[in-house]
């Protein structure tokens, strides 16, 4: 069984790759997601990718202030630890 | 030599002539000799102070109440010594199975317990059932806890509340219901406030009920009614309970560290580890450890490794037995699958503290905070902090 595996995230037609490696303790793989706050990236339209960890946004749902818990963060599949931010005002200040 | 009898003995002691012959008995009266049936003692002889004290705490405390280790005021961290020399087999035993308890060795509160579990003293009963329940949920036997849990609330159901003849013993078994509905979460109905029967209750089981009664204002997030409670209840204890002092000081300690106060959250739970450490008993932590909130590794992580590392493997297997009794959908994921920081990490973020006031609660940085809510989601399959909240809390 390979090792790492590499699992396409596609949005926006924007596509980010990520590897996961497999822990044999816990028996699963995990991502080595990219940092988006350090590294920021955005699709053709303009839209900026996040992670659904990142918190402090001011425009992120005040409540639970996380990207994840957001109604704005879209991800590929239900579940998926990064994905696109589809506020608008968001856009306009990335573009 | 001039000797006396026992009757004058006890006499001039100021005890009963049965106290006289049993520390005859047991050596205690030096030079005593036995001629027929009664005793010959040594004129002037005294008995050793603290075991007169000793014998004298049994009959006034012990004979009548059940969770004996709450209501004797240690002095010195001797208390496994002190109850070993109990003369009673049964109230060594209920003294013994309670320390064991504390001390994290459960095995031998479950053996020492389990014999009473049908008891005619309904006292024995109920103290017993309590520690029982408690005991075992660390070990994976969650129909046993249930089953003690039972034989309390059996007794609640039996509750005459307009006898105020019963108000005594009435107080005791409510105690006993409401720590284990309060702290397993097990829905009992019909348990009665405990506020309207701290009043009947000996003075250190006064505090400790306190403690519930603080607990419960903590539940509903009323930390600084809390506070009041738990520090009126150690401001008014007139003598030193260490057990009940030590979870009043968690108590305060917990509802400091959610009011952001760490300085305040950090003083108590150093009072609370001093008890700890100098009596060995460490299940308070244990018990508490899910809403400790970090505050153990802060204080105690790298300082007492050994006795940290101790707790950690209590709690992981408490809290597992927690949330299967609680009839939690995850069963212990969270406890199993976490590691112990993970698991601080998840609980103060499922509570809405910011990654900051992690990082600074525990010294390290925001960006290491963020990798570790990362995997925390990865090992819990939740991609949200509104959904870590649902699973870890609801």
């Amino acid at each position: 069984m390979s090792k790492t595996q590499t699992r396409r995230f596609c949005l926006y037609d924007d596509i980010v790759e990520v590897a996961f490696v497999y822990d044999e303790e816990f028996g699963k793989y995990f991502g080595e997601y990219p940092d988006f706050d350090t590294s920021p990236r955005t699709t053709p339209c303009g839209r900026r990718w996040v992670n659904a960890t990142k918190h402090d946004c001011p425009y992120a749902d005040q409540e639970y202030g996380d990207c994840g818990s957001c109604k704005y963060y879209r991800s590929e599949n239900v579940g998926d630890l990064i994905g696109v931010c589809e506020n608008e005002q968001l856009r306009k200040e990335a573009v | 030599m001039k000797f006396e009898t026992a009757a004058q003995t006890a006499a001039r002691l100021n005890v009963t002539v049965r106290a006289v012959q049993k520390w005859a008995k047991e050596g205690r009266l030096k030079g005593a000799q036995k001629v027929g049936r009664d005793w010959m003692i040594p004129f002037g002889t005294t008995i050793n102070k603290k075991d007169s004290n000793s014998v004298q705490n049994q009959k006034t405390q012990l004979d009548y109440v059940p969770y004996p280790l709450f209501q004797i005021p240690y002095t010195s961290g001797d208390a496994l010594e002190y109850i070993k020399n109990i003369v009673d087999e049964d109230k060594r035993n209920l003294n013994l199975l309670q320390m064991y308890y504390f001390m994290g060795e459960l095995d031998k509160t479950i053996e020492l317990a389990e014999p009473y579990l049908n008891s005619s003293n309904i006292n024995y009963r109920i103290s017993c059932a309590m520690f029982y329940a408690f005991a075992n949920l660390c070990g994976d036997h969650i129909h046993k806890t249930r089953f003690a849990a039972e034989i309390i609330y059996n007794e609640i159901e039996k509750l005459d509340l307009n006898n105020p003849k019963l108000a005594e013993q009435n107080a005791l078994i409510i105690f006993a219901a409401v720590v284990v509905k309060t702290q397993l979460h097990i829905p009992f109905n019909n348990v009665p406030l405990i506020e309207g029967h701290i009043k009947y209750m000996p003075e250190g089981l006064k505090m400790m009920a306190c403690y519930l009664s603080a607990y419960k204002a903590y539940l509903i997030g009323d930390y600084e009614r809390s506070i009041g409670i738990a520090q009126t209840a150690i401001n008014c204890a007139i003598n030193h309970y260490p057990l009940c002092l030590m979870y009043c000081y968690i108590m305060c300690a917990i509802d400091y560290i959610n009011l952001l106060k760490s300085d305040m959250a950090n003083g108590y739970i150093q009072k609370a580890w001093e008890i700890a450490h100098k009596h060995g008993v460490f299940m308070p932590f244990v018990e508490h450890y899910s809403i400790l909130q970090g505050l153990l590794e802060k204080n105690f992580k790298k300082s007492h490794q050994k006795d940290y590392e101790y707790i950690i493997s209590l709690a992981r297997k408490y809290n597992t037995g927690w949330y299967t009794v609680y009839n939690h959908r995850n069963k212990g994921k969270v406890s199993l699958e976490l590691t112990p920081t993970e698991f601080t990490i998840a609980m103060l973020y499922s509570r809405n503290w910011r990654a900051k006031e992690i990082a600074t609660q525990l010294h390290i940085s925001e960006r290491t905070v963020s990798n570790y809510i990362q995997v925390i989601y990865e090992k819990l399959n939740v991609n949200s902090r509104k959904a870590l909240e649902n699973y870890v809390l609801e």
